[in-house]
């Protein structure tokens, strides 16, 4: 509803510029793509902010976006996860989150090479055997710091966020237990200074027990670069992951080598 | 091994990637001037899923402790980037020390905790009004044990 109403008063806006700027409209009718954008209320930016609520509980983000003409630009800010009463107890609830992270020059996922290149290695791949499997998705993590297992008994790589990124003084992990709630929540930055498409799939789970109380889908697009203009910002909750994401958390594991997948050390 | 002299000539490329792997190549050697270049090239080539992460906040946050009073100098920086990389730094270097790694987290919450109270949560933001800023840098300096005016 909020979006609706965002863009009603966008177009609008849009109606007012052209009214008072006859030239824009001029350009928008002989073609001008960018002006016809400008004026659809397209590049009026929209911070993702508010609460989604799922069956177990509520997600709430407060994403501004950064928008820097000629630098970098993006979101920033915090994704929480706060569990309603009838959901299921943990000692610790933490995030994870798959993404994906297409170049809009090519059309095609971003080939990380160099010390990011984890992530291409360990990111989800067409297989027609799975219709809804979506290639090109892994796991936030930082592969330029990870160290996939080599022994048995080294300890297993932990797809959490904050294994990676604590951000101490903006985010925490959560617990439950009756009524006695603490939100779990992480803190992000992802923009770049080309056109690109964010795609992300945020997780809770419950660390002691494996429960997945829930995700939030959110995402950008970065469409002009140039001009910072970051759009078609969203965000969805839902109640279970997606088979993507299940499929981006397996290929993480592969590549950590983590107790479990076909890769694991065995001595 | 790349040549000390080489890397430190690439802190100078026009390339943002080229002078961040400079850097962290100086401080893979050893270099004396490593230290410098990294605080030169903090803003550079930051991750585009983490932009308040560098290759030279990495590097910064595992720097030792020499590093720390040249990060608080930084936390006062005029851009704003510029600043929450010194922080990322600062707080890698912190949450080292309470046994932090990468990929496994803090060894317990009470370890989290006890980084958290060295830095003092909440107390400084990069966002902040300059006065505000400057009274969190100066909390933060003797919580840290730095001593002295900053550096010009």
């Amino acid at each position: 509803m909020r979006a609706d109403a965002d863009e009603a008063r966008e177009d609008s806006a849009g109606r007012e510029i052209a009214a008072a700027h006859p030239v824009l409209g001029l350009q928008r009718t002989i073609g001008n793509r960018a002006v016809a954008r400008l004026l659809a209320g397209r590049v009026l930016q929209r911070d993702l902010k508010g609460d989604h609520k799922i069956r177990n509980g509520t997600f709430t983000l407060d994403l501004e976006t950064q928008k820097n003409k000629g630098a970098k630009s993006g979101l920033r800010g915090t994704i929480k996860f706060k569990p309603n009463d009838a959901a299921p107890d943990s000692t610790r609830i933490r995030l994870y989150q798959a993404l994906r992270f297409e170049d809009l020059a090519t059309g095609k996922d971003y080939v990380w090479t160099g010390t990011y290149e984890g992530r291409t290695k360990s990111q989800t791949v067409a297989d027609p055997m799975r219709p809804g499997l979506e290639p090109g998705w892994g796991i936030d993590f930082d592969p330029t710091t990870a160290k996939p297992r080599t022994k048995l008994a080294d300890p297993a790589v932990s797809p959490y966020y904050r294994s990676w990124w604590p951000n101490a003084a903006s985010s925490q992990d959560g617990s439950k237990k009756g009524k006695a709630i603490s939100e779990a929540s992480l803190w992000d930055y992802p923009g770049w200074d080309r056109n690109m498409r964010f795609s992300f799939e945020t997780v809770a789970r419950a660390d002691d027990t494996g429960f997945v109380y829930g995700t939030i889908a959110w995402g950008f697009t970065i469409s002009d670069a140039a001009n910072g203009i970051v759009d078609h910002e969203y965000a969805s909750g839902r109640n279970v992951t997606t088979q993507t994401t299940d499929e981006a958390l397996k290929r993480f594991d592969e590549y950590m080598r983590n107790p479990g997948a076909s890769t694991a050390p065995t001595t | 091994m790349a040549d000390a002299q080489a890397l430190r000539r690439a802190l100078d490329d026009p390339d943002e990637q080229v002078r961040s792997e400079a850097a962290v190549g100086l401080a893979e050697l050893g270099d004396t001037q490593a230290l410098d270049a990294l605080i030169r090239t903090i803003d550079d080539a930051p991750d585009p899923l983490h932009l308040d992460v560098t290759p030279s906040v990495r590097a910064l946050g595992a720097y030792g402790p020499e590093a720390i009073p040249r990060l608080l100098d930084l936390l006062d920086a005029p851009e704003e980037l510029t600043r929450l990389h010194a922080q990322r730094a600062l707080e890698l270097a912190v949450y080292r020390r309470h046994g932090f790694v990468a990929g496994q987290g803090f060894p317990t919450a009470e370890a989290e905790e006890a980084a958290r109270d060295e830095l003092g949560a909440g107390g400084y933001d990069y966002e902040a009004e300059p006065s505000s800023r400057r009274s969190a840098i100066q909390r933060l300096r003797a919580r840290l044990g730095v001593d002295g005016p900053p550096a010009d």
